[in-house]
């Protein structure tokens, strides 16, 4: 965790914003995996990170003297995810199908699958890098946006068939790179 | 749907099936997908392997989401310096005016940025409260927007900017004017509680209970009884008795349709939640529905008109729907 970047010192001649944001970005992807360490579910995790943020800015927690930042922050978020996820298994949520209730995860637990869980994810953010830049775009509109092909050919304007080869052809290629090192 | 030459990782990665059978969306096919796998044990490995990757892909995390999230915290960070957090089907009370303001899209929030005023903003799906200085409640719907001075003094008058809509519970007090500024024109509060309403190029005002005063510049005001409702469109006004309980809805968390049309259903979806629908054939646009429904989801209200009238909803995209 980047907490050297916590902006905190008085004379630091950024705004209370780009302060705010730097602590943001910097943050987001190491709270983002202990998130997903503890609940599984993308959706989730980058709602609780909204409100996180939000909670921290409004009360200005991250200017304050904190002996241990980095521990102290990972540990309210701990806390926050843990509160939602609760609420999420007794809420009669919308539509979606009820999610299976997970084991609860201690705070030590989740730290180490979400470091785990980070090194994989570099691994794989690596290989995505090596894909041309089309090939990257149709992964990210399945995997992440979750379209359809149906979609994506309408989108496109091709045919589903060329649209579903140029998937396969990027996961092939995806696979080869991640089975051998750069 | 499962062709057995197929079970490879990629090809496995690429199906649509699997990817909801390993991402839990539930479907027939990823149903499916749970049977096949516990009946052939021999392609356990292959399964694991396509399952890691659609996840791991599925939960990857671009640069550009996280500026994408960044944003969005920006925007909220701003408006929730004014807005707490609206409780769900908290049920207001009963005494209230409702003002349905639909007027010009251009707003002129021209000095929110100087730190005199505050700004609530919500965003779609999301209504929030807000406490103004003089200790009225304000709850505004989702896609909304009000704008105050950030201190009140009782030498001037209390007065609120609205673009949306927006359900006032004013502190009462008779020495102290309380205005509600639209692009229409204003509304003047005389008894205590009210809810306001504005988009696009229409304005409406609906009265519970108490007295407002609609204000136009060089127009003679128009007093507003309870049980009323006040509509400006296109430079006509006219005044007309209306059932409340539909147009109060959205602030208990409902939402109430009684003998409304196709088309104010779609402009509410659009309004409140910024959803995009479409219809195959106009006609639909007229067609009459009732519906009643405890929560204000959208998709439940599309399920109960699917299952009662003889409509299909096909989900186009996230936010975007076709009517057949």
């Amino acid at each position: 965790m980047n907490t050297d970047s916590t902006p905190n010192s008085p004379q630091d001649p950024l705004s209370r914003e780009a302060q705010f944001e730097l602590f943001f970005t910097s943050n987001y992807r190491d709270f983002y995996h202990l998130g997903l360490s503890i609940s599984k579910q993308k959706e989730l995790t980058q709602d609780t990170l909204q409100s996180f943020f939000l909670e921290m800015w409004e009360k200005k927690i991250w200017t304050k003297e904190i002996e241990h930042p980095k521990t102290y922050f990972q540990r309210a978020f701990y806390r926050k995810m843990m509160t939602a996820l609760k609420a999420q298994a007794k809420g009669p949520q919308s539509l979606e199908e009820s999610k299976p209730i997970l084991p609860e995860i201690s705070f030590e637990e989740a730290l180490i699958e979400s470091e785990t869980q980070m090194e994989r994810a570099q691994v794989l953010a690596q290989a995505l890098d090596r894909l041309s830049p089309t090939q990257r775009e149709m992964i990210q509109a399945k995997f992440q946006d979750g379209k359809k092909y149906e979609e994506l050919a309408r989108e496109k304007g091709k045919s589903k068939q060329t649209i579903y080869n140029q998937v396969h052809t990027a996961i092939q290629k995806l696979r080869e790179i991640l089975g051998s090192p750069p | 749907m499962i062709n057995e030459p197929d079970i490879n990782v990629a090809s496995l990665v690429a199906s649509e099936s699997f990817q909801a059978y390993c991402l839990k969306t539930d479907s027939p096919e990823g149903h499916q997908w749970s049977d096949w796998i516990s009946s052939h044990p021999e392609s356990r490995p292959i399964i694991e392997e396509a399952r890691n990757m659609v996840i791991d892909l599925h939960l990857h995390l671009s640069e550009e989401e996280i500026s994408a999230a960044y944003a969005q915290f920006s925007s909220r960070a701003k408006a929730a310096a004014a807005i707490k957090k609206f409780p769900p089907f908290r049920r207001w009370a009963a005494i209230a005016a409702t003002f349905l303001l639909l007027a010009a899209g251009t707003w002129a929030f021209l000095q929110w940025s100087t730190p005199t005023y505050s700004l609530a903003v919500t965003q779609y799906g999301d209504p929030q409260e807000v406490r103004l200085p003089d200790g009225s409640h304000v709850m505004l719907n989702a896609n909304s927007q009000l704008k105050w001075a950030e201190s009140w003094s009782e030498e001037n008058i209390r007065e609120v900017w609205l673009e949306g809509e927006a359900y006032f519970e004013v502190t009462h007090n008779p020495e102290w004017p309380f205005l509600v500024h639209t692009s229409a024109g204003d509304i003047r509060v005389l008894g205590t509680s009210f809810n306001a309403k504005q988009r696009k190029k229409a304005l409406s005002v609906a009265l519970v209970e108490g007295k407002v005063r609609f204000e136009q510049a060089g127009k003679a005001s128009q007093i507003l009884k309870p049980g009323e409702e006040l509509s400006w469109k296109g430079g006509s006004l006219s005044i007309r008795e209306v059932d409340m309980d539909p147009i109060l809805a959205w602030s208990q968390g409902k939402m109430i349709f009684r003998n409304a049309s196709i088309a104010s259903i779609i402009e509410r979806l659009e309004d409140d939640f910024g959803w995009q629908v479409s219809v195959e054939a106009a006609s639909i646009l007229e067609k009459k529905v009732n519906a009643s429904i405890d929560e204000n989801i959208p998709e439940v209200l599309l399920e109960a008109l699917a299952a009662i009238y003889d409509l299909r909803f096909e989900k186009k995209g996230p936010k975007t729907y076709i009517i057949r």
